[in-house]
């Protein structure tokens, strides 16, 4: 079905995976997870971090039982085939939803930051044939772009480092000053910048011996929790906590104190570097929602992308100003919130009673 | 009876043929009587070795006893002669630069015998792929002769030469080679398969096989590597990979090949692999350099002038201060100018070319700063882009470099970096997608190949390189490697 020249190595899963988490939330998840935790908040990341680990265990769980192991056998073979398609059509309207938000929130960074007075259209009109153009042809095209999505900003890694020259240790002590409640309840803020894995379960037949690739899995989502983990700690360092509330984009700014002979202004260049972590979350969703779309209802692929990527157009020219993306982003996180702890889980359960039911019964 | 309508046909036929070849102006006729009857001779003048002709078959024809023609080609010094009494095919091996002897009153009656004018160039030393060191011999036109050259190199019976004919009027050889063990057979199966579909009238080039068997023939990239040396040709045999042979054309293609083999030149691997790598980065440095330097120019100066600190920004304005265009016009204008200089150059003969690039350059750029229509640093930016797409090892992909720049540089000054990070992104997606004879063209980097890395964007010394690329899929993996004993004191 799949043909073995499309299916990419177990190793890929670690950057698919990454890639997908790593994305617009980098920027600014800072002054947002404090909300509970204050300058504790980076210890709430990395519990984020584990809980989404368990939600992967739970994922690979599910698909290695199942031959053509993806969301749409799971839930064909879980709920049968009216039930099974509906809840596979929600999934598919999920990463669709789940592209909008990210592609939205980098359009409004790039009218905040660089040009005010961008024709969200005419630039869509720049970006949607790059996404159908990756989209379109192989998987292996998803995952180079998930690759290099991952090795090349991984420069702006080293860029963070600046500021640790301003750091004030003080703004993070004393460690471990908050409830473990109220660390939960920030870890649940930080759980959504973690979300685009669920991407996993539509790829993971693309993935040559798929079984074994878990731990790969598990590495992406442990580099992703270094990453923002550093991050946070970095910002927490360099900012105090009141100063977190009044900005938006503490990773910008924490950028714009950067500055070489030859560059001011880094985070001109970081946004630009940052398309690149944008891209592969975009093409990965959209990717994903066209591939469920395909194999639920049997249609052709380059049709089902045409026209998730009008849809994506549309949408996404629709919502405007920070009222508009601010409910993108808050709807996307709750339904993802629900939909990996809640749902995912619940669905763990049915899914193992069904299996073992039928197990009896044959 | 039988025998003899059948000789009356024969010989209505062939005066029927001389009459018809008689309208032909370059054909000549000799006729001479013999005891068995008149024997005729024919040719085409400008299709034959006159010299062979008169030193070998003449005298031959007239001194020797033969009752028939069957004796006569045991007395020819020639292979590949032909009897027949074929009339009809006659002319057709007239134009093929044989000769015709015939004899009437004995079957076969016709006697064919080739004499092919050998005119071809010489070996003579490599001018696009020149290297100071190193072999310096580069093919010619002829098929033979490079087939010959890579022999030299490679005398083993492995060697594998498929030949196929390609052109629908040309019928031009062309010679698929690997060596067996070592190549893969997908990828020679591949090559063969592709060029047996090819459908076209006429093969002058490599490049036309080049063209047709791209596996995406609407990009810019090329993805079949071409070289004129023989020298390279046989050292990337040894690695699996593909030759392809062309009669008539001095280059000769390489299959499948990686984006980052078109940056190597074949002189990295004559130098110590710590020179070698330096050269080989400094290469791929200037292509980004070339294709990026006046996008950035224009995304800069057009959107974000606030990213560049106040020091420079003050030699930038100073320069700029007297040009009336924006920053996209000033940029299209003079890669306009240097494309043009480039493809005048070009097109005239070597010594004319040089003096209209030294005029063409100096006086214009001089003169275009001077009266203020673009600015000085954007003159230095444009000529260092151009150089560095001359650093190029292959032809075919500096020109690639030079076109891409085009739509970068006419996207950033709408969207500036944002832009330049789409069309990036853009060319990124391409090549990712792209293949060459079906492997991927982005290897190493993506199918990410850690192993290949040893000769990709830095050259590892010999010792290091002990595997094939994995790019070809090699039948033979492992390779020996320079030298066992010096293994850890690594190369000179």
């Amino acid at each position: 079905m799949i043909s073995l020249d499309d299916k990419v190595s177990g190793l890929m899963v670690l950057f698919l995976i990454s890639a997908s988490q790593l994305g617009v939330g980098v920027l600014g998840f800072q002054s947002i997870i404090n909300k509970y935790a204050g300058h504790d908040a980076w210890i709430s990341v990395m519990i984020a971090g584990i809980a989404v680990s368990g939600v992967i265990w739970l994922m690979y769980q599910m698909l290695k039982n199942d031959e053509k192991g993806d969301i749409v056998a799971i839930h064909e073979f879980t709920y049968g085939k009216w039930l099974g398609n509906f809840l596979t059509t929600l999934f598919a309207i999920y990463l669709l939803l789940m592209a909008i938000v990210v592609l939205r929130t980098y359009i409004e960074i790039i009218q905040v930051w660089i040009f005010p007075h961008l024709k969200v259209w005419a630039f869509l009109l720049l970006l949607i044939p790059l996404f159908y153009y990756t989209i379109s042809d192989q998987f292996r095209t998803v995952v180079g772009v998930c690759f290099l999505g991952v090795v090349y900003p991984a420069i702006l890694n080293l860029a963070l480092f600046f500021s640790v020259q301003y750091a004030d240790i003080d703004n993070i002590l004393p460690i471990l000053d908050h409830t473990i409640t109220e660390l939960l309840q920030s870890s649940s803020l930080a759980v959504l910048d973690f979300m685009g894995f669920s991407a996993l379960l539509v790829f993971y037949p693309f993935i040559r011996e798929a079984g074994k690739s878990q731990k790969y899995a598990h590495y992406g989502n442990l580099y992703t929790t270094l990453v923002y983990t550093a991050v946070c700690l970095i910002s927490y360092l360099y900012y105090n906590q009141s100063e977190l509330d009044s900005v938006i984009w503490a990773s910008l700014g924490l950028w714009k104190i950067i500055e070489m002979p030859f560059l001011e202004r880094f985070e001109y260049f970081g946004i630009a570097t940052l398309f690149f972590m944008i891209l592969p979350n975009v093409v990965l969703y959209m990717w994903a929602a066209t591939r469920t779309v395909t194999r639920t209802f049997g249609f052709d692929h380059k049709k089902v992308a045409l026209v998730l990527l009008g849809i994506l157009f549309i949408t996404s020219a629709i919502f405007t100003g920070r009222e508009g993306v601010n409910l993108l982003n808050d709807s996307a996180s709750r339904i993802g919130l629900v939909f990996l702890f809640i749902y995912i889980p619940v669905l763990f359960v049915i899914n193992f009673i069904c299996r073992k039911v039928r197990k009896n019964v044959s | 009876m039988n025998k003899k309508t059948s000789q009356k046909k024969i010989q209505r036929d062939f005066e029927k043929l001389l009459r018809e070849l008689k309208q032909k102006d370059a054909f000549i006729h000799y006729q001479r009587e013999h005891e068995t009857g008149p024997i005729h001779l024919g040719y085409l003048k400008t299709a034959i070795d006159t010299d062979k002709l008169e030193k070998y078959i003449m005298p031959r024809l007239q001194e020797y006893m033969y009752q028939n023609l069957n004796e006569l080609k045991d007395h020819i010094p020639f292979t590949k002669t032909e009897l027949t009494d074929d009339a009809d095919q006659i002319p057709d091996k007239l134009v093929k630069s044989f000769v015709f002897i015939y004899m009437a009153n004995v079957s076969p009656s016709y006697l064919l015998i080739p004499l092919p004018l050998d005119e071809k160039r010489q070996v003579s030393v490599p001018e696009v792929e020149f290297s100071v060191v190193g072999p310096k011999e580069a093919f010619v036109e002829d098929i033979d002769t490079n087939l010959n050259l890579v022999r030299k190199r490679l005398a083993i019976p492995e060697l594998n030469v498929k030949k196929l004919r390609v052109g629908t009027i040309t019928k031009t050889d062309v010679a698929v080679v690997s060596i067996a063990g070592i190549a893969d057979e997908d990828n020679v199966k591949t090559a063969v398969q592709r060029i047996k579909d090819v459908d076209i009238d006429q093969v002058v080039d490599s490049s036309f096989i080049q063209q047709t068997i791209a596996d995406n023939k609407n990009s810019p990239f090329p993805q079949l590597l071409d070289t004129e040396r023989p020298d390279r040709i046989a050292s990337i045999l040894v690695e699996g990979k593909v030759a392809i042979f062309v009669n008539g054309s001095p280059h000769v293609l390489l299959g499948p090949t990686t984006l980052i083999e078109f940056f190597s030149a074949f002189e990295d691997y004559f130098l110590n692999w710590l020179t070698a790598s330096s050269f080989r980065l400094i290469r791929l440095i200037a292509v980004f350099f070339s294709i990026l330097i006046t996008p950035l120019y224009v995304a800069v100066l057009t959107h974000h002038f606030e990213i560049v600190p106040q020091t420079m920004l003050t030699t930038l304005v100073n320069s700029r201060m007297q040009v009336p265009f924006p920053p996209i016009i000033e940029a299209l204008v003079l890669e306009f100018a240097i494309e043009l200089l480039r493809e005048a150059g070009a097109r005239l003969p070597t010594k004319i070319g040089q003096t209209i690039g030294i005029v063409g350059g100096i006086v214009i750029g001089t003169a275009a700063v001077e009266a203020g229509i673009t600015s000085n640093v954007l003159l230095i930016l444009v000529a260092l882009a151009a150089l560095g797409s001359f650093t190029t090892p292959v032809y075919k992909m500096s020109n690639t470099i030079r076109l891409i720049r085009f739509p970068l540089i006419i996207v950033a000054s709408v969207y500036g970096l944002i832009g330049l990070a789409i069309s990036i992104a853009y060319i990124m997606v391409h090549l990712l997608r792209l293949t060459s004879l079906g492997r991927p063209f982005f290897a190493p980097i993506f199918p990410f190949r850690f192993a290949d890395f040893k000769d990709a964007l830095i050259r590892l010394p010999f010792s290091m390189q002990n595997k094939r690329p994995f790019q070809v899929r090699p039948s033979k993996v492992k390779r020996p490697v320079a030298n066992e004993n010096d293994k850890l004191r690594d190369s000179r």
